[in-house]
């Protein structure tokens, strides 16, 4: 059989890529239209918000004086987004795909293949990247004289911005893979060496910026009177081509743009092609299984309970799928972190330290809120456990496993039981670990004892209603794991219900802490998320009394 | 009369109003093994995925050793192991794990365990492959680690769909050994087939389905007659044929 020119396979490849898409937004035949319009009403809320946030952001900045360093923050954000969207969506995508026998065997060019699966990723990059920054630069060019040419320019950084840094995250997210799936528990590596980098990243672009601004203190930046001067060089020193992409934005530098434009075309161009050269390799080092130790593993273990046992393979679950462990655990990464923060640094200092959206607090003004900010901060603590929903998607991930679920001898309670309670357990470890990092930090223990409970209690809560949702409706037949895992109705419900209502809770205690005292607060900041437990677990209940549906349950 | 370890009564199945299976009626006895046949499409998984209790019928009753499948279900599924026709088991295991979880579930004790796994996996020639993690198995080392776990709590009743599917020469034969120990120890198996071959050689009695209806069941010999199995099954399942008999071939 004659191979197709790249050209015409790209075509039936994207749509292929296309379809996907759709059938994993639950457009199934016909079907589930109402789940596509509701998909599409929620992206459509979702970019109304990033919208107005990044208006607020660049209306400050010109507010403040800091116009001129918006181009360079706008091709930060823009650059920022690819990366995350990438990194996650590489993996599944360019590479450890499930069809990727298929796509091989047909008789296109393997060049063509990956043009095809990171096409998507970059068109999604482009469009965030311009969902993101054009906000800023509207904001910018109310603020400066128009000029054509810096228009165009504008227009045509926020298209290249994210194509770099998509291309270098996704050597780098083939590189972590390929590392992690070495390892039995590839999940829980996978988590490690993503926070690593990820660490490495902030960390360095933070001791850059900040010691390019540390020349210029408070003193120094009154008598300058360039705030945008110090927020570009920070920005830049973070990422060097946003500089290019400010001054061809700001200055109208045709070197500039020349290079911000070279460097977004040629580095994903190389990408692709160091890609197609060795995409059979690629796949198989992102795909490869651990290291066999057969005997070391192969001896029976002691018995156990039916619930401990499924407990402890829901936790194997989470410890081998690096992309559910990623989604599902990093609120409790973010826990321990700012518990971490918190006792090292202290909060007081962790507020006086910089500027948050515009607004600095000093000293004085953090020791006249106090009442307010220990009423808020346990629902730091509830926002990350509401976050952290591993039970949410769990039925789900059963898949074309769940037959055993389904004719194993226990009822649906325990079932659902050690699905939640393989969650409490990590979240537990978080909760205790944060609470011992507060204590020790000198954090007033019945102040701790609220942020323990308040975690608790959001994260069951929480969990239980998505896992609830979950196990009323599962998707069985998910394509990649992202559909049920960051797509999925219990997740969507589940976790954007407890960051709303953990912002909620955390508003209303704090104006009980304004209005009527400290034990107002307290009593509301112990009483709610024992509510919320209480709801999430007379849903999971009455859904587990109804037993759990298998495929062909709704014939 | 002694009580059949599997009864199923009017079984009927409907997916979005369209028929799969209607009225169907069989009985497997303690100490039988039935095959189960019929062409692609015909209802046999539909059926199977009913008596185990992972998909509820549209009407009829299914009945493990008198425990109602779906009004008794943890009592029904204690007696009973499934085999699926595609042997997905959990990646992120390894096959110990598998077996472990399998036995924790059905609560069988470690001694055991101990003693079923190191006999099981010696016949079917997977003590070896233990360690390893589901995901680096084979489809027919995958249907040997299930098989393994399906036997592990001595079910009464061993149901399996397609079981001969991707097991090499000597793991079927072995597997053909064991289902005659079950049903000699009192057991009985109920397994769907295209293999005519084995199913004429293995069961006691047979089952024909034949667009959602049963258009034959009884003894093997009683439904094979003088032909063989693979002539009686291409009579009854040919589509020039006239409509399903009002009384299957055979019926007991």
């Amino acid at each position: 059989m004659l191979a197709l020119r790249s050209g015409c396979a790209l075509c039936p490849l994207l749509s292929l890529q296309a379809r996907s898409l759709l059938y994993g937004l639950g457009f199934r035949g016909g079907r589930g239209r109402a789940r596509l319009l509701g998909a599409v009403a929620l992206i459509v809320l979702l970019a109304g918000m990033a919208v107005a946030y990044m208006w607020l952001l660049g209306s400050s900045m010109v507010a403040v004086g800091a116009a001129a360093a918006i181009p360079a923050l706008a091709a930060l954000a823009g650059s920022l987004a690819a990366v995350a969207l990438v990194f996650v969506k590489a993996p599944g995508t360019v590479f450890g795909c499930r069809d990727y026998d298929f796509v091989a065997a047909l008789p296109v060019s393997v060049r063509a293949v990956v043009l095809a699966r990171t096409a998507p990723l970059y068109g999604f990059g482009v469009a965030l990247s311009v969902l993101l920054s054009a906000p800023l630069y509207a904001a910018y060019f109310l603020a400066v004289p128009v000029d054509p040419l810096a228009v165009v320019a504008a227009a045509a950084c926020s298209v290249c911005a994210p194509l770099a840094p998509a291309a270098l995250a996704t050597l780098v997210s083939l590189a972590l893979t390929s590392v992690a799936v070495r390892f039995r528990h590839a999940g829980a590596v996978q988590l490690v060496l993503s926070v690593l980098v990820v660490t490495s990243l902030v960390v360095g672009s933070f001791v850059l910026g900040g010691t390019s601004s540390r020349a210029d203190d408070a003193a120094t930046l009154a008598a300058m009177g360039d705030i945008a001067g110090v927020l570009s060089t920070a920005v830049a020193s973070a990422y060097p081509p946003a500089a290019w992409a400010a001054s061809a934005v700001g200055e109208g530098s045709v070197a500039g743009f020349a290079a911000f434009v070279a460097l977004s075309l040629s580095l994903p161009a190389l990408v692709t092609g160091v890609l197609a050269a060795c995409y059979p390799h690629a796949n198989a080092a992102a795909t490869s299984g651990p290291h066999r130790r057969a005997h070391a593993a192969a001896a029976s273990r002691s018995a156990a309970s039916p619930l401990r046992a499924l407990a402890i393979k829901e936790l194997r679950r989470i410890g081998s799928m690096p992309f559910y462990a990623m989604n599902c655990c990093v609120g409790l990464i973010l826990m321990v972190v700012a518990a971490g923060a918190i006792a090292f640094f202290g909060a007081d200092a962790l507020l006086t330290s910089g500027i948050i959206n515009g607004v600095q607090l000093d000293a004085q003004t953090v020791a006249a809120l106090r009442g307010q900010i220990d009423a808020a901060l346990p629902w730091v603590f509830g926002f990350c456990g509401a976050m952290s929903l591993t039970a949410a998607p769990s039925v789900s991930l059963e898949a074309r496993a769940s037959w055993f679920m389904l004719t194993a001898p226990v009822g649906a309670g325990t079932m659902l039981g050690s699905k939640l309670l393989a969650n409490l357990m990590l979240g537990g470890a978080a909760i205790a670990v944060s609470a011992i990092a507060l204590l020790a930090g000198g954090t007033a223990p019945f102040l701790v004892l609220q942020c323990a409970v308040t975690a608790a209690g959001m994260l069951t809560g929480f969990a239980a209603l998505a896992l609830a949702i979950d196990a009323a409706r599962p998707n069985f037949a998910w394509t990649t794991p992202a559909e049920v895992v960051k797509r999925g109705l219990p997740m969507t419900v589940g976790a954007l219900g407890g960051a709303l209502a953990s912002l909620g809770f955390g508003f209303l205690s704090t104006v009980a802490a304004g209005s009527l005292g400290a034990v107002a607060s307290a009593a509301f900041n112990l009483a709610a998320p024992i509510v919320c437990t209480l709801a999430g677990l007379g849903a999971l209940h009455a859904v587990a009394r109804r037993g759990i549906p298998g495929p062909g349950w709704d014939a | 009369m002694e009580t059949p370890v599997l009864d199923v009564n009017h079984y009927r199945k409907e997916y979005r109003g369209k028929v799969a299976v209607r009225d169907l009626s069989l009985a497997v006895a303690p100490g039988e093994i039935c095959g189960f046949i019929g062409h692609n499409g015909a209802g046999k998984t539909t059926l199977i995925r009913s008596v185990v209790g992972a998909q509820p019928p549209t009407s009829g009753t299914i009945r493990v050793c008198g425990h109602d499948v779906w009004r008794e279900p943890v009592a029904a599924k204690r007696l009973m192991a499934y085999v699926p026709d595609n042997p997905d088991v959990y990646d992120f295991l390894t096959g110990m794990q598998y077996l472990d979880l399998v036995a924790d579930v059905f609560g069988v004790d470690a001694t055991k365990r101990r003693q079923r796994v190191n006999e099981l996996t010696a016949r079917l020639e997977l003590t070896g492959a233990l360690g390893e993690p589901v995901s680096a198995y084979s489809h027919g080392m995958r249907q040997k680690l299930v098989l393994v776990g399906a036997l592990l709590h001595n079910p009464t009743l061993l149901v399996l769909d397609e079981p001969f599917v991707g097991l090499d020469p000597s793991a079927s034969h072995e597997l053909k050994v064991i289902l005659r120990e079950r049903a000699a120890a009192g057991g009985a198996v109920f397994f769907s087939s295209h293999v005519l071959e084995v199913v004429e050689k293995l069961c006691d009695t047979v089952a024909v389905i034949r667009r959602g209806e049963l258009v034959a069941f009884g003894p093997t010999d009683e439904v094979r007659g003088s032909a063989s199995l693979e002539d009686v099954f291409l009579e009854l399942v040919d589509e020039k044929d006239a409509a399903a008999p009002s009384r299957p071939v055979g019926m007991r």
